[in-house]
């Protein structure tokens, strides 16, 4: 037969990234700030001293690799770097006294991956797989460490199939499909389509966290507006459930000078069926050296949603849409919180 | 996938966004027809010199992203109709050609998708549906590809995709983007009811049988997709949700989605499909795939994809696939549009999220 052939337009390579070879960048730069370039830390952000010493990136990552340099003017680190080409390969990192952060962003799998992918959890991934993609926070001298990433995150979805959800029209659907027996095999194999998931990160081996019922995340020291040395946020895995909704488990963190904040949702809303809202949340005291991890699980059918809404806010699909307004009229179901302390 | 509502949308400001309340449920019922249909003998209106110099206004001023007055919506989609009521539920296209998949609103990449495979009308175009919905420019990126349609009708074929029906469109986007553009529903209701008249699938050459989703159980020859009544909103069930829906599968036989609704289809099924047809492959679009084109079923299935960077986040390529009057094929594949001063990747301000 006719084999594919392909003249693909060539795409920069990974080792042009950061030489003079890529393209133009498609960071457009306010006129009032100036040339970025990378500046030597500590620096002053905003005119708030650091504690800290704060190095971009970590102390521990190579330079070579990472084109994300702080802003001279507000002494955030830019992401997405303002040398972003395609494919988009981003690993910004930053390190504040012994607490390293760092992300990676990369493009959806490709085919030999997913088939890899596929072959190891033993049901097809989500339709967008960003299965490079995640987020480490490190501390060598606590021996601390946690990552959220894509692959074992998928590793905690039900490939059994059991309690499947149905879209709300299957009933008409199976309804109409009475072609005398069809050699259709029904669902062949059966597994969690909306890909929910438990998973609160990973922790190495011999890394433990203590559950505890006194402690909580002190939203109070959240609350204040300290300067955003480094903020990130990706997506793991989406999937839009043959347009029946939406399953999508992201990440985002952002440090100051202090502390930080990690926030996994794990978010799926399938169209008239059921809302289900996944949060981890991590928190870190530089001062303290103490890790704070908050998981809660929330569900709520969607009558018990619609239900929220008043007839006179208009549109009831775009809160349909918006996650944290879902997420703040969701009922609780679990919520687990544990620590990790400097002892 | 649902867009970041929190990144300002340089067309959304100032636009009276006042809804109004659509009727919920199925409107499948009133536009069904009780009769199959059939397409109109006789071929569409030969266009006049005048319709040819609006046409030509309306695709330049198209070509630059800028929509259509509500007015010549209106007047572009009853062309269409006078156009596409005459085509076949099997509209058959003459090789050489260019297949194309979703494109979801990406309006830029459209254009670079032009620039890729060469201009139409001197290249032959056949796009298998999902023009709207996901990106933000569905008005703009629908009413290009009606505009050339009825500009050059022997030149570019346009199927309709699971996205080009009502129900999806409130969903994904195409009816809020209508709403933001226009201040009503208006122009979301003329192209919806446009959307009813695309064909279905096409036949190259009787070689390729082009369609968005797949094969279904209740089709076993193409003739039985031409005995289809198409003109009505996408339903639920049947051969026709089938075509829009179903896809390929490594397991063999039919299977039905865990979804509890839709069809996967196996090597066994397609293999079958085109031995009985005739055929040479079956081209479809419908799922995103990282290299822009994906073979299923030792070749007897192609999905091609052409939203790159789809939802302008995933990184994926986009391709097309040219075939030539001897029926070799080639793919083509390409990268996001870059546009000085609009991102191509999308840029967040820090949040104090908590």
């Amino acid at each position: 037969m006719f084999a594919g052939t392909t003249r693909a337009r060539a795409r920069p390579s990974a080792a042009a990234a950061g030489t003079g070879a890529v393209p133009p960048a498609t960071f457009k730069q306010p006129d009032r700030v100036p040339q970025v370039e990378a500046v030597e830390p500590p620096i002053d952000t905003m005119g708030i001293q650091s504690p800290f010493v704060v190095n971009v990136p970590a102390s521990e990552h190579d330079k070579a690799n990472c084109t994300n340099t702080q802003c001279i003017h507000c002494g955030r680190v830019i992401i997405p770097s303002p040398v972003a080409s395609f494919p988009l390969v981003e690993t910004p990192s930053i390190s504040v006294g012994s607490w390293e952060i760092y992300t990676t962003k990369q493009p959806i799998l490709t085919s030999d991956e997913i088939d890899l992918e596929n072959e190891r959890l033993g049901i097809p991934v989500p339709e967008m797989i960003f299965g490079h993609n995640k987020v480490e926070i490190k501390n060598k001298e606590l021996g601390f460490s946690i990552s959220f990433n894509t692959p074992d995150a998928l590793s905690l979805v039900d490939t059994t199939g059991t309690d499947l959800i149905q879209v709300s029209y299957s009933k008409e659907w199976f309804s109409t499909r009475k072609t005398n027996g069809e050699d259709v095999k029904g669902i062949v194999k059966p597994f969690d389509w909306t890909y929910s998931t438990t998973y609160r990160g990973s922790l190495p081996d011999g890394v433990t966290m203590e559950e505890t019922e006194n402690e909580h995340i002190p939203l109070d020291k959240l609350k204040r507006p300290d300067p955003i040395l480094f903020f990130d946020d990706m997506v793991l895995y989406e999937d839009e459930l043959g347009d029946n909704g939406i399953s999508v488990l992201s990440c985002k963190i952002r440090v100051m000078s202090e502390r930080l904040l990690l926030l996994q949702r794990f978010f799926m809303r399938v169209d008239n069926v059921l809302f289900r809202v996944r949060d981890t949340r991590v928190y870190v005291d530089f001062h303290e050296n103490k890790v704070i991890r908050e998981y809660k699980e929330q569900q709520g059918t969607h009558q018990q949603v619609m239900k929220k809404i008043s007839p006179l806010s208009g549109d009831p699909r775009s809160f349909l849409r918006d996650q944290n307004w879902i997420a703040q009229r969701l009922p609780v179901e679990k919520v687990i919180v544990d620590v990790f302390a400097n002892h | 996938m649902d867009l970041d509502t929190d990144v300002q949308m340089e067309d959304a400001v100032g636009l009276d966004t006042t809804l109004e309340e659509e009727e919920e449920g199925n409107t499948s019922q009133e536009y069904s027809f009780s009769n199959r249909f059939t397409p109109k003998d006789g071929h569409a209106p030969e266009l006049s010199t005048s319709s040819i110099g609006q046409l030509d206004e309306w695709i330049e001023h198209l070509g630059k992203c800028q929509p259509l007055s509500e007015e010549n919506v209106k007047k572009l989609c009853q062309m269409a109709i006078d156009v596409l009521q005459f085509e076949e539920n099997v509209q058959p296209v003459q090789v050489p050609v260019t297949i194309c998949g979703d494109v979801h609103g990406q309006f830029h990449d459209l254009m670079e998708l032009f620039k890729i495979g060469g201009p139409c009308p001197d290249t032959n175009y056949l796009f298998m549906g999902d023009y709207v919905d996901r990106g933000y420019y569905s008005v703009e990126t629908v009413s290009y590809l009606v505009a050339m349609k009825v500009r050059y009708p022997s030149r570019i074929t346009i199927l309709r995709g699971n996205h080009e029906s009502r129900q999806i469109t409130q969903v994904y986007g195409f009816y809020d983007e209508c709403l933001r553009k226009y201040g009503s529903a208006n122009v979301w209701k003329l192209f919806t009811d446009l959307f009813d008249y695309f064909p279905i699938t096409a036949l190259v050459d009787n070689k390729i049988f082009c369609l968005h989703g797949g094969l279904s159980p209740m089709i076993e020859t193409i003739d039985q997709v031409r005995e289809l009544n198409r003109i009505q909103e996408v339903p639920h069930e049947g051969p026709m949700c089938d075509l829009l829906w179903s896809d390929p599968d490594d397991r063999g036989g039919w299977g039905i989605s865990p979804r509890g609704a839709g069809f996967t289809f196996g090597q066994d099924i397609s293999e079958q499909f085109n031995h009985t047809n005739g055929l040479s492959l079956i081209a479809r679009a419908h799922q995103l795939v990282m290299e822009g084109y994906s073979w299923s079923h030792e070749e007897a299935v192609v999905t091609i994809f052409s939203a790159p960077n789809y939802c302008y986040r995933c990184g994926n390529q986009a391709a097309i696939m040219e075939v030539d009057e001897q029926h070799s094929r080639q793919f083509l594949q390409y990268d996001p549009s870059v546009r000085p001063g609009e991102p191509t990747v999308t840029r967040k301000t820090p949040d104090y999220f908590l």
